[in-house]
């Protein structure tokens, strides 16, 4: 709590003080009968502390000719229920119209502070090793390529790569992860990483606008920027709210006793409840402050969110359609699957070993990092067959690992492989000797997902991809994905898109999750595009709604419970907050309420949309 | 030309839409946005920045006498 919103509720407090003592002496001290005067005069001590404020405020309004605003309204309360001898009223409703303003700006500063904490996630100044020196630098000048220094407990910068030294980093400003990551020589780290354990030298890679911390800062900033739809319903209503409850009260007050029964003293009193409710303030903060906190609780969570609007839409989804590899698979491949039609596997291995060493191809870099611990063998005259494999001679013999087409040149024939994945033949002087399947491999996480989305009734999941019918439906079935397309080109993804976006209901809204650059027409035509933020690229990246900063797939499910979560508290509040509202005004008219009714209709609401809406971070 | 101003001690949200609405309505303004969580005023308009600010502080001081308002 923040010592300016401290000093006001003490401030409240002895204003309270001030009024039980002169309530006390009013009950029991002074005889029943005396002057109304000097009643009036007595009670206008705590009245005078407690709307002070306030009246001044008014005053001010007055000379600048601004006589409508709810400070007006509160003075124009307060007098009238001094005039009607309601002393206690007209104190109360100003000492709760303060509460709730303290209590209201407690509630937008915690939350500010906590984005303020986003939004300054970058250091400053970065150590630059210059000609052997450290200087501390503006991070924003910065060049790409220069040596950073980063030392234990400090922020990352600038992303870059490092270059001398190990640590563990927190990063869960990034993934929402709080485990630490090892991160070594040669690896990324990006900013605001935190270091943990020791000092390391970083190769800058990212200019300071282009780094992490300014994209999530930037992100974040212009998400919150943006008016959704149930913003501007609710503007609209506010316009129109005030003005109707105070022309009625006005209206009340004077041709009340005229057309009904009742003194002008009882209707001058009803007219004053509906003045104190005439604040919209409970309904204006709640949707602001609402997807402020959600937008908030998905970045601290490591998902950014680029606009209100995502939410809104993203609660009504029914549809999920996934790119496949690098979305629902990892992007690298790896060894799953060795055969040898002789007994001797490690033979066949060791061979296979030593020839993909002379070969850049993912394919021969998967397979280099599986059978590093194997024996290499000497061989000679090793070509690269361009999409097709590798030959060797080893001991004389004509080595060939490759695919189906580069062994039948050799003088082998394999029939088709019915399994997922690339199979990688061997043969040995025209004599098969087995292969090895390398494959995408499924994100762990994505099964689970799937699950996880049928239960938030998203029910139909599409993968789109590239990729053949094979590899496609195995993927597919194993983390229980129910439609797929597969063998597409880039343009006929997005057309593939087009016709289930077609083929759907209006209000059924459809998440596209991608990461290539062939995704990003997709990304931009479904209702709700989310990108990977690793594996992504810029392209698909700038191009979406939302981001998963680390490819966790399992971080879907999270943003649509989040959605879900933050319209259904939004629309109570505003649902019950009207409910009050209107019931209140009808009851003050009919003269069956109480200024007590008023107040809480005011306050009360204001104060109880207000922690509703921060339910909205208790997700889990 | 988009120009950013921060607006300080606005504490009400609906007190932040009427200045928002108020600053919408100078002649010159295509669009005017209070970001009433940054306590961010966004303002869409082709006049020159200065005489613009003034323009605001006065629509402010109208609206809301107990804002400030700067240039970001």
């Amino acid at each position: 709590m923040n010592a300016n919103i401290k000093s006001k509720l003490i401030r409240s407090a002895i204003h309270m003080a001030v009024f039980i003592v002169v309530l006390a002496t009013d009950k029991l001290l002074l005889p029943t009968g005396v002057h109304f005067l000097v009643r009036a005069a007595l009670y206008l001590i705590p009245y005078a502390l407690v709307a002070f404020k306030v009246v001044k405020n008014t005053i001010i309004n007055a000379i600048n000719k601004n006589f409508f605003n709810e400070e007006m309204l509160m003075t124009i309360a307060g007098i009238g229920a001094f005039a009607v001898g309601e002393f206690p009223e007209a104190i109360m409703i100003m000492f709760f119209y303060e509460v709730g303003e303290a209590f209201q700006d407690h509630a937008v500063e915690t939350s500010r502070d906590s984005i303020a904490e986003l939004l300054s996630l970058a250091p400053e100044t970065a150590n630059v090793i210059r000609n052997g020196e450290i200087i501390a630098v503006d991070s924003c000048n910065v060049d790409i390529g220069e040596s950073i220094l980063v030392r234990v407990g400090e922020k990352v910068p600038l992303d870059g790569v490092i270059i001398e030294g190990s640590s563990d980093f927190d990063t869960a400003a990034i993934s929402g992860e709080s485990m630490p990551r090892f991160i070594e020589v040669g690896q990324e780290v990006l900013s605001p990483s935190v270091n943990l354990t020791n000092a390391v030298t970083v190769k800058v890679s990212k200019k300071f606008e282009d780094s992490t911390a300014t994209i999530i800062a930037t992100t974040v900033e212009n998400a919150i920027a943006e008016k959704p739809k149930v913003d501007k319903f609710i503007t609209r209503f506010a316009k129109y709210y005030t003005p109707i409850v105070c022309i009625s009260a006005l209206l009340i007050a004077v041709f009340g006793p005229l057309v009904s029964n009742g003194t002008y003293p009882e209707w001058i009193h009803r007219a004053l409840m509906l003045l104190v409710i005439s604040c919209p303030c409970a309904l204006v903060v709640s949707v602001p402050l609402g997807f402020f906190i959600s937008i908030g609780t998905a970045a601290k969570n490591g998902v950014l969110v680029k606009g209100c609007n995502t939410i809104e839409v993203m609660k009504d989804s029914q549809i999920a359609v996934f790119d496949k590899t690098g979305t629902i698979t990892s992007g690298d491949f790896s060894v799953t699957r060795v055969f040898c039609s002789t007994n001797d596997t490690d033979h066949m291995l060791s061979l296979v070993g030593s020839v993909e060493e002379y070969s850049a191809h993912p394919i021969a870099k998967a397979i280099c990092t599986y059978l590093n611990n194997t024996q290499k063998v000497e061989l000679s005259d090793v070509v690269e067959h361009s999409g097709k494999g590798m030959t060797a001679f080893y001991n004389g013999k004509l080595l060939a690992v490759g695919n189906s087409a580069l062994l039948s040149e050799n003088g082998v024939t394999i029939a088709d492989h019915p399994f997922e994945g690339t199979a990688i033949h061997v043969s040995l002087d025209s004599k098969y000797l087995g292969y090895v399947v390398v494959s995408d491999v499924i994100k762990p996480s994505a099964k689970e997902m799937i699950s996880q989305l049928r239960e938030l009734s998203i029910t139909q999941t599409y993968m789109l991809t590239g990729d053949n019918e094979i590899n496609a439906l195995t993927v597919a079935e194993s983390v229980g994905i129910t439609n797929v397309k597969s063998g597409l080109l880039p343009s006929q993804k997005h057309s593939a898109l087009k016709t289930i976006l077609r083929s759907k209901q209006k209000n059924e809204k459809l998440i596209y999750l991608g990461d290539g650059i062939n995704d990003a027409e997709c990304l931009t035509s479904a209702d709700v595009g989310i990108a990977m933020g690793k594996k992504g690229t810029d392209l698909a990246i700038s191009v979406s709604d939302a981001v998963i900063m680390d490819d966790d797939i399992s971080k879907l499910p999270f943003l649509v419970k989040l959605s879900q979560r933050t319209m259904n508290i939004m629309s109570a509040n505003i649902i019950f907050v009207l409910t009050v509202k209107i019931a209140v005004f009808i009851l003050s008219i009919l003269g069956i309420s109480s200024m007590w009714f008023a107040i809480f209709a005011d306050v009360g609401t204001l104060i109880i949309a207000i922690l509703n809406t921060f339910r909205i971070r208790n997700i889990y | 030309m988009t120009t950013a101003f921060k607006v300080k001690n606005i504490d009400c949200a609906n007190c932040a839409k009427k200045l928002e609405i108020a600053v919408s309505k100078i002649d010159g303004v295509k669009k005017a946005n209070l970001v009433f969580m940054l306590s961010k005023l966004i303002v869409e308009s082709d006049i020159a920045p200065d005489d613009l600010l003034t323009l605001i502080k006065s629509c402010a001081k109208r609206t809301l006498p107990a804002c400030t308002v700067e240039r970001i």
